[in-house]
Formats: C-alpha cells, sequence, structure tokens
C-alpha cells in the first residue's frame, strides 16, 4: 500500500487496471456475409448481411445503391413468442416499419406499407406451425436517399416524394425474407419483388405466383410490362439471396 | 436403398426436394415411395406445363434429411388407393403378378450442415420450430396453485431445445411494437409482460395429476410453486394455457427445494415423497420415476 497518500482507497497492491478485450467485436465484424453484386446496366449494387443482431432471433441488413436511390435498412425478427388471450390455431404476424435518423416518410404511410408487407407475409410465412403465437418484425431505415432528386429541379416534389416510398418496397421484401430465414421460421418460398413505373409487384415460386401488388402514381399504360420488368429484378434478388443465404451456413459449418 | 430419387443436399426455403410419389420396379416388384412432410418441409401446389403437381417444398436453410417411417399411422393407410398395405400382393389374372411394396419415407430440413448431421450432432437448435405440440414431453415450472390445478410455464420441449428465450430475445427483454406487436390482436399490452418473459403457459388440473385416486387429488401435496414438473401436453388449450398432464410413471416433479425453496435439493424416494439428503426431511410430491 502507498504510505505516502493514505486518502484515498487503493486496490491491492498486485491490480491491474481494468481493460476489456475487443475478441468480441471482432467476432461481430467478422461474421455477417457480403455480397456485393453489380448489375451493369443500371449500376444496381446489392449488399446483403444476416445475423448480425444478438439479442433477435434473425436479423438482415439489405444495402442497395443505383444511379436513383440508395439505401439501407435493418429486420429484426422476434419470436414465435407466447400470445395471451383467445386461441389463435395459427401464428399472427405484426411488421413494423420505423424511420431512422431521417425523418422522412410520415408515419400513415409506413404503415400502409407495412400493412401490405403483413399481406405478403402472411401468405408466405407457414402460420400453421405456429399456433398460438406470434411473430413481431421491425424494419428500421438506417439511410433513404434519392440521388437524382436535386437534379432536376422542374418536377413536382409531392409527386416525387409519393412515389418515393416504392422504391423501398422491394428491398424490405428481400430484407424481412432474409431475415425470416435467418430466424428459421418456416417460409414457403424465397418471396421479393421488383419495382417498375411506382408498381411494386412481389412474387414466389419462381415468377409463377404474385403475392401482392403496389400502385403508386406514375404511369399506368402497361402495367403487364411492369409486372414483366419486376420479375426480372426479383429473380435477380432472389438468387442472391439464396447464394447469400447458403454461403452463410457453410460458414457457419466450418466454423463449428 | 431409400429410393431411386437423387435428393438435393441443401435446401433453402422455396427449394423443390421431391414429388409426393415416386415409382420403382426391382426384380419384378413394384416399389411405390409415398414421401411424407417432415419438419421444415410442405407438401405444396405446382403447375407444371398445364399440369398441377403436388411437390415437397424446404421452408428453411438447412441439410435435407429422409428416413423411412416404420410406423406410419394406421388412419393414414385405407385413405390412399388399393396397394397401401404394406406388402400387400396383388394377384391379378395370371402373367403380371405384381407384388407391391409401399415405402413411406419422411422427408425433414434440418437446419445446420452435412458435417453436423453425420457426428450426430444435428440437434434442432432452432428454436422456432420446437413449439409444444400434443403428446410432446415439456419441462415446466410450477408458478402458482389452488385446488383445482397447478400453473405452470414452459420452460423446454424434451428432445428438442426449446425457445431459449421464448422468442422474447436472449436478454429477456424482447422489444414490444407500439400498439403491441402481435399480441395485440388477442390481448392488451399491460397484461402481457411477467419478470420471467412471456413464456408459453400450462395448467395441470388436479384430474390429469395421476391416472389412479384421481378424484381425491391435493394439488398442494404434489407441487409447490417453483419445482421443475416433466409434464406431458394433453393439448393445445385455451389461449392462455397448454393443458399438461401428470398421470403416468415417467411423468412429475423431478426437482424441487425443501421448504417452499428455502431448504436444499431434494431426491425421490417413491412416487409420492421426496426427502433432504441434508436435514433428513421429507415432503409430499407427485415425482416422477427417476429411472
Amino acid at each position: 500500500m502507498n504510505v505516502q497518500d493514505r486518502r484515498r482507497l487503493l486496490g491491492p497492491a498486485a491490480a491491474k487496471p481494468m481493460a476489456f478485450s475487443n475478441a468480441i467485436i471482432d467476432e461481430q465484424q467478422k461474421k455477417p456475409v457480403n455480397m456485393p453484386s453489380k448489375d451493369s446496366e443500371n449500376g444496381d449494387e446489392l449488399s446483403l448481411h444476416t445475423g448480425f443482431i444478438e439479442n433477435c432471433n434473425g436479423s438482415a441488413l439489405v444495402e442497395a445503391r443505383n444511379l436513383r436511390h440508395q439505401t439501407s435498412l435493418i429486420t429484426a425478427v422476434y419470436g414465435p413468442r407466447s400470445i395471451r388471450g383467445s386461441f389463435t390455431s395459427q401464428g399472427t404476424i405484426s411488421i413494423q416499419l420505423k424511420n431512422g435518423l431521417l425523418e422522412k416518410y410520415n408515419t400513415n404511410e409506413l404503415k400502409e406499407v407495412s400493412g401490405f408487407l403483413m399481406g405478403i407475409f402472411n401468405s408466405v410465412v407457414n402460420l400453421s406451425r405456429y399456433p398460438k403465437s406470434g411473430i413481431d418484425i421491425f424494419v428500421y431505415l438506417t439511410y433513404d436517399k434519392n440521388l437524382q432528386s436535386e437534379a432536376p429541379a422542374g418536377e413536382s416534389q409531392s409527386k416525387k416524394t409519393f412515389s418515393e416510398i416504392s422504391y423501398l418496397i422491394p428491398h424490405c421484401i428481400t430484407s424481412i425474407t432474409l431475415a425470416l430465414a435467418d430466424a428459421g421460421i418456416e417460409i414457403v418460398d424465397m418471396a421479393g419483388a421488383g419495382e417498375a413505373n411506382g408498381t411494386v409487384v412481389s412474387f414466389i415460386k419462381n415468377g409463377e405466383e404474385i403475392v401482392g401488388v403496389w400502385k403508386d402514381e406514375g404511369n399506368n399504360e402497361d402495367l403487364l410490362e411492369s409486372v414483366d420488368d419486376c420479375k426480372e429484378q426479383y429473380r435477380r434478388y432472389r438468387d442472391l439471396m439464396i447464394s447469400c443465404l447458403l454461403e452463410q451456413k457453410s460458414l457457419d459449418t466450418s466454423s463449428s | 436403398m431409400m429410393s431411386n430419387l437423387q435428393f438435393p443436399k441443401t435446401a433453402y426455403p422455396g427449394k423443390l426436394i421431391c414429388p409426393q410419389y415416386s415409382t420403382e420396379n426391382k426384380d419384378g416388384e413394384d416399389i411405390i415411395f409415398n414421401y411424407v412432410c417432415g419438419s421444415g418441409t410442405k407438401l405444396l401446389h405446382f403447375e407444371h406445363n398445364g399440369r398441377s403437381i403436388e411437390a415437397i417444398t424446404a421452408t428453411l436453410v438447412g441439410t435435407v434429411k429422409c428416413e423411412e417411417e416404420k410406423n406410419i399411422d394406421k388412419e393414414e393407410e385405407p385413405e390412399a388407393d388399393q396397394s397401401t398395405e404394406e406388402e400387400q400382393s396383388v394377384d391379378a389374372s395370371s402373367s403380371d403378378v405384381i407384388k407391391r411394396i409401399v415405402k413411406f419415407i419422411r422427408v425433414s430440413v434440418v437446419p445446420g450442415g452435412d458435417d453436423d448431421c453425420r457426428t450426430n450432432k444435428c440437434a434442432n437448435n432452432d428454436f422456432a420450430n420446437n413449439l409444444p405440440k400434443e403428446g410432446d414431453i415439456v419441462l415446466t415450472r410450477v408458478t402458482r396453485l389452488s385446488l383445482q390445478r397447478a400453473n405452470v410455464e414452459i420452460l423446454a420441449v424434451e428432445d428438442k431445445p426449446s425457445p431459449i428465450d421464448s422468442g422474447v430475445g436472449s436478454n429477456g427483454m424482447g422489444i414490444v411494437a407500439a400498439g403491441g406487436g402481435s399480441g395485440a390482436a388477442t390481448f392488451s399490452v399491460s397484461q402481457a409482460s411477467s419478470d420471467l418473459g412471456e413464456t408459453f403457459r400450462g395448467i395441470i388440473r388436479s384430474q390429469d395429476v395421476r391416472s389412479t385416486d384421481r378424484d381425491r387429488v391435493k394439488v398442494i401435496e404434489c407441487f409447490k410453486p417453483g419445482d421443475i414438473v416433466r409434464a406431458q401436453v394433453l393439448s393445445l388449450g385455451d389461449g392462455t394455457n397448454y393443458y399438461l398432464t401428470t398421470a403416468r410413471n415417467d411423468l412429475g416433479v423431478v426437482f424441487a427445494r425443501a421448504a417452499n425453496g428455502a431448504g436444499g435439493l431434494m431426491y425421490a424416494t417413491d412416487w409420492q415423497m421426496m426427502t433432504s439428503p441434508a436435514t433428513g426431511v421429507t415432503e409430499k410430491r407427485k415425482c416422477a420415476k427417476p429411472f
């Protein structure tokens, strides 16, 4: 003990200052699976990560960027958790969308989208396996920017902000599907969607079945053409999702 | 020889694994393979070239596993076509004496890699597909007693590691969406959370405690709050509770502390008595047969 300074409460002589190892951070940095892919035609870039949030049962991060738009969103899946009250023979899904740092979309708009997403995932998740339980899905928009909006100032601003959310919906669907697969919740197929002219069409079964259609203002003329465009995008996203999941799985096996 | 089909090794949601039936002719015998959905799969309807096909599809990411079903349910047999009985020989007119064998093969998708499965490590660790269902053995903790029943919370489903966290997040502090999340469909948020997280709950009615002398059961002489009880699921019950039973020798209290939790662990001495080795004190319980 230090004889000079008796006023302080000092630790034992052999005490060392406390330090946190950064081992945990290293592990977290290693875990995400990065799948950047580039579509040369319209500069589409997509990056998918899964299973990086410890606290929830499944999580996914989707970052997308093309010439017009850049966005990034995090999805967390909790459940199946017990729900009380009247008996439900099937699982119940709830989806909540949240503005991240930027308060870009108003609550009503986000609610509308989450209602739309709920409709899709009610038909995609194998709900009969989860009696008396609920599955809660949270989508958090961390970043969302229209890269084109500064240049053509002449266009009406209101119209732009209205249809902007339709860019977002396919990525929401991608990230929810990935997070559900990561959580090990049974889904009938990898649901995905594409966007064209303010129309979002969501598919399963290799584009044979449509599980959701979202129509915003935009060109109403050639809906069929939009559906084909959406289908093409859906196939690309689906292939990426599958390779991301399989890569993550093989990583998991090699580590254990 | 399991089947003539080449199964995919790994699967992801939406991957077609096999059709519902396949046939094979081997040494004059017709073998019909009937594929049954296991966990992680679902029988789905597909349209292909104008024909509709039923096929088993994966619903999880993982490794495909198939095993022959030995004890297929009896009631499944008559509803299929005439050749469903195992090894039924259909001695038709003359030449084409065909022996038909129907094999039931359960196809499932197990999360985890191929290596895990080979080393038998592939206990399905993933909680999501381990919800208690009828007939499952569960481990529970007694939370509340009344004259008619014991209320318990379900901790685990036996042989199938169940929700580490009951789906509330690993720290037991899961967030609930504004408006109650998925639970909002049926209940108000205020009544939901308990200190232990929102576990699945169950009820053991006094009639279901033991199989003999069941109308003279005193619940307080069978369970005490905090006891760990091994029970079987009778039914999914109502909205709040699973209905459980301990009316079997191997079901009942497995761990209990003496003096309402103040004393040490006790050991079962017979089916309705537990003893604390430290103090020698005995208490009444409905014990599970330890071995």
